[in-house]
């Protein structure tokens, strides 16, 4: 059971009504076990930055488009 | 070598091309779709044969291995319009790619080569993207760098690359480059757009701080149509072409088209000033009057810039300011603001 919580970072968004909480905690967490005391803290996972991904624009397809004003 | 303007807006798309005689060529169109399932050929055949506008076509686009087609630009909205079971789909979103379109990408790219058709290869071309907004999250980067892709993806009529070379420039600064040049390109750019409003100071050319904020004109539909109790927004995106600033008018729509207004200018000259006051000591010193330039779409009521001085002189910013100055055609701006930033980079 943790027996340690740091609140590492709280973020709340709110959009069109809908409401996201993220929250990251460190939890330490001390085990009892024939007398010796073990603790174990977890340590905050990184999130991997998502590389970009640009997708494939050559042109499939041509189109006539806009509207063409000269001043 | 030639240079392109590209403004990619929200609402619209604006290419800005420089002609003899020092006149300027905009090429515009709506930066909305609609998706048609293709299980009605008949109807497919005449909407091809039907003309959005003299000697052009609707532009409609088949990907028959997929069974679907898409309509763009004017005509989509016409569509949309006039058929409500037909949703209308924007590739962007407050201001950047809008993650929910799967096929936006595409669909923009597609938009893209076609507005700046007629490139040259290694011709220039500088386009607008927005600052990150401060009270939202958003990724400008992301956004501009695909952007950038599709411009590159460009091809001339014989199917080879056109090798363009693409550069990015805040949306507000490209307004400072259109309109005050006789001012040593310095001043405050606004661009109020559909997805945002898009801010940048800059002294002799260069940026001193730029951001964004994310509520502008369709922020005003959808505020004003809750607040009248209305479901949809294309009521209050009508009676906007109405709007009077000035006027306190009777009727409720109006009022709450009003009010919002007041928001969102209030915002943004909030944004403004603690912009100036953070730089005060380090980047933004002037001696002179900043004349602020205002400009996009969601500026155009009557009444707008007297609303936005009215603000403004309550708001007594740090800065002495010189004039408020709206274009002429506040649709063209940003366009050609990153006109002449190509010419300038060549």
């Amino acid at each position: 059971m943790p027996q340690l919580i740091k609140p590492q970072s709280t973020k709340v968004v709110t959009k069109d009504g809908e409401c996201h909480v993220s929250i990251s905690l460190e939890l330490t967490i001390n085990v009892k076990s024939d007398g010796k005391t073990v603790s174990i803290v977890g340590s905050e996972v990184e999130e991997a930055k998502p590389n970009w991904t640009i997708q494939d624009f050559s042109p499939r397809k041509k189109v006539k488009f806009g509207k063409t004003i000269e001043e | 070598m030639g240079s392109f303007g590209l403004d990619i807006g929200t609402y619209n798309i604006v290419t800005a091309k420089r002609l003899e005689e020092n006149k300027i060529a905009y090429k515009t169109e709506i930066n909305a779709f609609i998706e048609l399932r293709m299980e009605n050929p008949a109807m497919f055949n005449m909407m091809r044969q039907t003309e959005i506008r003299p000697g052009q076509k609707v532009p409609l686009i088949e990907f028959e291995e997929e069974n679907v087609a898409y309509c763009m630009g004017e005509a989509a909205v016409a569509v949309a319009y006039a058929m409500p079971q037909v949703e209308l789909k924007r590739p962007m979103k407050d201001g950047c790619l809008n993650p929910k379109e799967q096929n936006a990408q595409q669909i923009m790219s597609l938009m893209i080569h076609g507005l700046i058709e007629g490139a040259k290869p290694g011709d220039t071309v500088f386009y607008s993207v927005p600052a990150n907004a401060i009270n939202e999250e958003t990724d400008a980067d992301y956004h501009a760098k695909v952007i950038e892709a599709i411009i590159k993806a460009a091809e001339d009529e014989q199917g080879q690359p056109l090798q363009l070379k693409t550069f990015p420039i805040n949306e507000g600064l490209a307004l400072v480059y259109a309109e005050l040049a006789e001012k040593s390109w310095t001043g405050i750019g606004i661009s109020f757009g559909a997805g945002m409003v898009n801010i940048c100071y800059a002294i002799f050319g260069a940026p001193v701080f730029e951001f964004s904020l994310v509520n502008s004109g369709d922020w005003i539909d959808k505020m004003a149509s809750k607040a009248i109790g209305e479901e949809t927004t294309a009521f209050v995106n009508q009676e906007k072409l109405k709007t009077d600033l000035t006027v306190d008018s009777q009727e409720l729509v109006q009022r709450a088209i009003k009010s919002q207004y007041e928001i969102m200018i209030g915002k943004t000259v909030y944004g403004i000033k603690k912009g100036l006051e953070s730089n005060a000591n380090k980047k933004a010193r002037s001696n002179s009057p900043i004349d602020i330039v205002i400009s996009g779409g969601t500026s155009s009521p009557n009444g707008f810039p007297e609303m936005f001085e009215s603000i403004l002189t309550q708001s007594k910013l740090p800065i002495q300011v010189g004039r408020v100055i709206r274009p002429k055609d506040p649709l063209y701006s940003v366009a050609r603001g990153c006109l002449v930033a190509a010419e300038n980079a060549i």
